[in-house]
This record gives C-alpha cells, sequence and structure tokens, in this order.
C-alpha cells in the first residue's frame, strides 16, 4: 500500500483551536517534534472560528475557590468531576496567563485589559462568578503564528478519520487531505485529541463528532452522552442569537449596546419580566410582538457606547462587524443597524447542543487507550462544560489544552518512538474503509443524510421526553442508517469529509438516545416525563459505554465528591432546562 | 444559502476565503474563487473578515429544515 505522506514525530495534535493550539505549543516547548493536523486552516477551524461569545470563565487567584467550586459543581446538576474542578480553579489562571503571554510575543492582546490595567470583567447577573474578555481572534492568529516559526509540522485540511492502536497503546493516525486526495499516515506514540465535540445544530455543519467515532473504534471509553442539552432557539436566527448582525446578546449588552424601535424606544423598557427573564427567546418575541405592532423595524444600536467600548467591540466582533459592513454600507459602531422584517418571523424549533459528552480521561487527560490525551470539547468535559454559565467552554478548552498538552509531554518520553512498518500494516483496513466509501455511487448526499438525522434526533431529544419517545427516536435513527447509508454516494474528496461526518453524527445521536433512556431520573440535558425527579440518592452517576464484541456495552460509574457535599435529595430539577 | 456569493467586479482573486475558510465552502478554478458547498456554511464571516475588497457576500438567515420534516 502506498501513501502519499508518512510522518513520524513525537505527538500529534488533532485539531488546532484554542485547546489543540495550546497543547501543540506545550509539545515545542519541551523540544517534541510536534505535528498539528486541522480539518480546517491552521487555528482557523471548527468550534474555535465560530467563538460566539468573547467571555471566558476562568477563576482568579484572589477569587474564592470555594465560590467557584459550588458554582460549577451545582450548575452541572453536580455532575462535575469535582477533582478536575479543583485543578482548573487552582491552575485555571497560569494558563491564562500563559495565553497572554503568547499573545504579546506577536504584538496582540488575547485577554483585554480595562483603564487600570487589569483584565476586564464582568459580574455575572446570574452567576455569582465572574467572567472576562477573551479575544478568540488575536489568540488564534498568535498560535497560528507560534506554531508555525516554531516549526510544528502543520498539516492543514487534513481530516483525521483513523487512530492506529495495538494491545490499547496508540501508534498512529490515518486520514486524507479533503482538497487534494493526498494520504497521510502518523505515526507517533502519543495523539492529543482536540478536534471539537459533536453539535446538533440547524446552523452549523462543522463538528460532528469524528474524535468520538474514531476512539470508540479503537476502544476508548465514552462518558456522559446522556448530558446533551436541549435548546429552544428561533430557526432564522444566526448562531448564538437572536440577531442579525453584532450579536447584542452577551458582550455587546455589557458593554451597553441596546435594541431601540423605529420610535427610538429601548425594547428593554417595552419588555415583560418574563421577556426579560428568558434571554434570547425573550429578546425575540418582544421584537416580534413590536414589528407586529407596527413599530418596526428594530435597530441595533451600539452608537451610545463609549468610544472605548466601540473600539473593543470592534476588536472582538471583527467578522461579524466587518460582514455588517459589506451587507449594509453600515458602520456597526456609528450606525444603527436596521435588522431585516423577514428576520423577526420566527419559528421556533429546538436545538440539540452535545459538547458534554466526549472520551472520558483520567486525572492526567489520558483515555483508557495509552498515549490518547483528550483536551477540550472533546474530552468528557468532566470539569465543567455541561450547561456552562457563560465563558467555561471556552475557558476549558484553554486550560485543558496547556494541562494536558503537558501531561501528553512527558508521555511521550514514557512510551518512546512509534514503528512506520507496523503503521502502515495498522492503516490498511482504514484505507479500504474509506475505499469502499469513495466506491459508493448512491443518489443520498451526505449531506441529506446530515439533515435527516438532525430532523430524526431534535425533536426527541428536547425536555419532557419518555421511554416510549426515546424507543421510537432509536427505531427511526436505525432506520434512517439501514436505508440512508447503502445510498450513500461519495462523489469527491470533499464528500468524503463529509460522508465521514454524516456517518459519526448519525452513529453519535444513536448513543446519546441510547445513554439517556438508560438514565432512569432527569438531570443536566435530561428532563424525563417519566421520571421527573432529579434524584442524588440513587442515581449521583455517569453513563458511559466501551464497545465491546462489536457492539456498545454500557456501565455507569459513581461521582465521587470529595470537595463539595451533594445534597442526598430527590427534588425537581432546580434549572431550568432552556 | 448562508453564502450568498462572490461580487466578482470586487474580487481580485486573493483567494483568502479559500484558504481561510473552515467548512471549505469555497473552490478555487483557474485562480478564480467560486462556491462550492453552500449549505456547508456556518456563518462565521471569517471570509468577509479577511477579504481586502468586501467581495464575500454572507447572509445569516438559516434556512434549514425544520424537525421530522415539517416545513413552513
Amino acid at each position: 500500500m502506498r501513501f502519499d505522506h508518512v510522518v513520524e514525530g513525537d505527538m500529534l495534535v488533532v485539531g488546532s483551536g484554542l485547546a489543540g493550539g495550546l497543547a501543540a505549543i506545550r509539545g515545542l516547548d519541551a523540544g517534541k517534534k510536534v505535528i498539528v493536523a486541522t480539518k480546517g486552516k491552521l487555528c482557523w477551524s471548527g468550534a474555535s472560528a465560530v467563538v460566539g461569545g468573547a467571555a471566558t470563565a476562568i477563576p482568579f487567584p484572589e477569587d474564592d475557590k470555594a465560590v467557584w467550586m459550588k458554582a460549577i459543581v451545582e450548575v452541572s446538576d453536580y455532575t462535575a468531576d469535582q477533582e478536575w474542578v479543583r485543578d482548573y480553579i487552582e491552575n485555571g489562571y497560569a494558563q491564562m496567563e500563559k495565553i497572554s503571554e503568547i499573545t504579546r510575543r506577536h504584538g496582540l492582546e488575547g485577554f483585554p485589559r480595562d483603564a487600570s490595567g487589569g483584565y476586564w470583567r464582568f459580574s455575572n447577573p446570574k452567576y455569582p462568578v465572574k467572567t472576562q474578555l477573551c479575544s478568540p481572534y488575536e489568540i488564534l492568529e498568535a498560535f497560528e503564528k507560534e506554531l508555525r516559526q516554531r516549526g510544528a509540522v502543520c498539516c492543514e485540511r487534513v481530516m483525521i478519520t483513523h487512530l492506529l492502536t495495538e494491545e490499547g497503546q496508540v501508534k498512529g493516525a490515518f486520514g486524507f487531505s479533503y482538497r487534494t486526495g493526498e494520504s497521510w499516515l502518523f505515526c507517533v506514540p502519543v495523539v492529543v485529541m482536540a478536534a471539537g465535540g459533536c453539535t446538533f445544530k440547524v446552523d452549523t455543519y462543522d463538528n460532528c463528532g469524528e474524535p468520538f467515532a474514531m476512539a470508540y473504534e479503537a476502544g476508548a471509553k465514552m462518558m456522559a452522552f446522556d448530558r446533551g442539552g436541549a435548546l429552544v432557539r428561533p430557526r432564522n436566527a444566526m448562531r448564538a442569537g437572536v440577531l442579525d448582525n453584532v450579536p447584542l446578546a452577551g458582550l455587546p449588552q455589557w458593554l451597553g449596546a441596546r435594541f431601540v424601535n423605529a420610535e427610538g424606544t429601548e425594547l428593554s423598557e417595552l419588555m415583560t419580566p418574563e421577556e426579560l427573564n428568558s434571554g434570547r427567546l425573550g429578546v425575540d418575541a418582544a421584537i416580534t410582538r413590536e414589528v407586529a405592532a407596527g413599530r418596526g423595524p428594530i435597530y441595533e444600536d451600539c452608537t451610545c457606547l463609549s468610544p472605548e467600548s466601540k473600539k473593543l467591540l470592534f476588536r472582538l466582533k471583527k467578522a461579524n462587524c466587518r460582514r455588517v459592513q459589506v451587507e449594509y454600507g453600515l458602520d456597526p459602531m456609528e450606525e444603527k443597524i436596521p435588522m431585516r422584517r423577514e428576520q423577526t418571523e420566527q419559528t421556533y424549533v429546538p436545538d440539540v447542543c452535545n459538547r458534554m459528552g466526549g472520551i472520558d480521561i483520567d486525572i492526567h487527560g489520558e483515555s483508557n487507550i495509552r498515549g490518547l490525551f483528550v483536551a477540550g470539547d472533546a474530552s468528557a468535559p468532566k470539569a465543567c462544560a455541561q450547561h456552562p454559565f457563560p465563558g467555561v467552554e471556552i475557558g476549558w478548552a484553554m486550560f485543558s489544552g496547556g494541562r494536558i498538552g503537558g501531561y501528553a509531554v512527558q508521555a511521550c518520553d514514557r512510551y518512546g518512538a512509534s514503528d512506520v512498518k507496523l503503521c502502515r500494516k495498522l492503516a490498511e483496513p482504514a484505507v479500504f474503509e474509506l475505499i469502499q466509501a469513495l466506491n459508493a455511487h448512491g443518489p443520498v448526499t451526505p449531506d441529506e443524510l446530515k439533515e435527516k438525522v438532525m430532523e430524526t434526533l431534535i425533536p426527541y431529544n428536547v425536555n419532557h421526553c419518555d421511554e416510549e419517545a426515546m424507543k421510537a427516536c432509536i427505531a427511526k435513527l436505525e432506520k434512517v442508517a439501514e436505508e440512508m447509508l447503502p445510498e450513500l454516494g461519495v462523489r469527491d474528496f470533499h464528500e468524503l469529509r463529509e460522508y465521514v461526518e454524516a456517518k459519526s453524527m448519525l452513529w453519535v445521536a444513536l448513543m446519546i438516545v441510547q445513554s439517556e433512556i438508560r438514565r432512569k431520573e432527569s438531570r443536566v440535558g435530561v428532563h424525563r416525563r417519566d421520571y421527573p425527579m432529579m434524584d442524588n440518592v440513587n442515581w449521583l452517576k455517569w453513563i458511559g459505554f466501551v464497545k465491546k464484541d462489536g457492539r456498545p456495552e454500557f456501565f455507569t460509574e459513581d461521582i465521587a465528591t470529595p470537595y463539595f457535599d451533594v445534597p442526598k435529595t430527590i427534588t425537581l430539577q432546580t434549572r431550568p432546562r432552556v | 444559502m448562508a453564502v450568498q456569493g462572490i461580487d466578482y467586479e470586487k474580487c481580485v482573486d486573493c483567494g483568502k476565503c479559500y484558504d481561510i475558510c473552515p467548512d471549505d465552502v469555497f473552490g478555487m478554478f483557474c485562480g478564480k474563487v467560486y462556491v462550492r458547498d453552500p449549505m456547508g456554511c456556518q456563518s462565521c464571516a471569517l471570509c468577509a473578515m479577511v477579504c481586502p475588497s468586501g467581495a464575500c457576500h454572507i447572509n445569516v438567515v438559516r434556512p434549514k429544515p425544520l424537525p421530522a420534516g415539517r416545513r413552513v
């Protein structure tokens, strides 16, 4: 078998967002030969490229650690891994400082500072902890420069499809370039999987759970797929908000931006208390009502901000601001932007977000496969990131990238080099699998399969589902697999990428519902009509699965509570689910 | 569709959108960019950010299918 590229190294980082980028830099710091394989452009791919907010919740040294522990553990309905939470609270700030230093080296500022020179932090009205501003584009730009200048082997537009393992030990990975069709064989003893999670959103097609599928096939223990949450969002809205343009929810709102109607009245003055409490949905309901009453259009108004805030907002939301300039010919900071009429007519659809489950890791970030480390959304984010308060997911990505990257470096020395001949042999079945896909010439496109999976999963994986509904969902997903998979057609390497994505999405969807059906209570993403109580007495457990004899074998694992006592109660869930 | 298209009167053929797009939405032919997979776009607007001439047009309205095949 002939491979176009065979690359040997110490450490392969899959993905190059906030987590992967920092993990790779840790490898370079230690003098390792680091290879970065990424599906998009280096450092601009996946979830990081569309980071909606510009806030991150990282504990500062002067903060009360007990308050942070309580906030994170409680917001996760007690499912957070308290060991990891403690580590996050104690060492998160150091990783943030490290990123600050990297961005500074390239003349950029990863975390904006206020007039007094301290990091710009906000109190969060809903949670007792503070969030601080970060500038994702500047961090990504600095990561990209750092990796290129310091000689990391950067493989862009390469999709990793298979992990190569032998006897529970990583030997390498296999992938292909979806623009050229070239095959890539990586011979490495350590893989840091930082390729994001799986997101089922009506508008995001990029994070499709391939890291989960390939790790599962290699024998990794998967955890907490039942924590997928459901959100209800307007259908015709930009991701991350009600809004058309510079999404006012979040950062601009904190800075003082507002919505106004045609008469110049501020929308918040016209909203009912229920709407004010309902976040983006409430804003959207108010917009719809105002337009129906003839007081439209509604404007997004950043003109009232101070010059400093305008400058900052433009920096942090550069892509959106630029888009407004192109599409409207308006300066978003100096002119009010009218929302288009059709975008205020919304149909509300459930939207599922599953960045909560993932590959299980120990306290050193290693999975049950030796040499497979997992960071960012791909890890079962035991520390925090399920239904997080704003910024914890970004904080976890940065923290886990740096921390787990450090552990991976140590493992490079422990495991020694990988054997090229062995890797070639291990990659053969992977090649045949992709060849088989390329030989498929059916009428169904991978995009159609993705849509079908979302159509099938989303209505069920929302609040108030019960055993019957979940069983029906499983049956439907199995039918989709049975009917659509043999009908797929893959016409080029771009579609081969989509084929791998679609297949893993289908698999993740099945695993979500199969995990949820096993939780006989309501907790985080699962709110069951037939088991409405949150049962801390019997169900303070994680649900996981591992591949055995070609099928997933499910298990539960008790959640340890060394630092925060969980009340032994059986109560209704305390936090709203949508 | 999210990417509406390229304004060829403004496009300067720099290929920056093709280079940065996380979703492989653009293709290249004879040094010219074209939109190969508009449905793959997730409106991150990075192409608009890097485009030196304002030639990339993105729509943030997402006409995706409703669950269970319902259409409006």
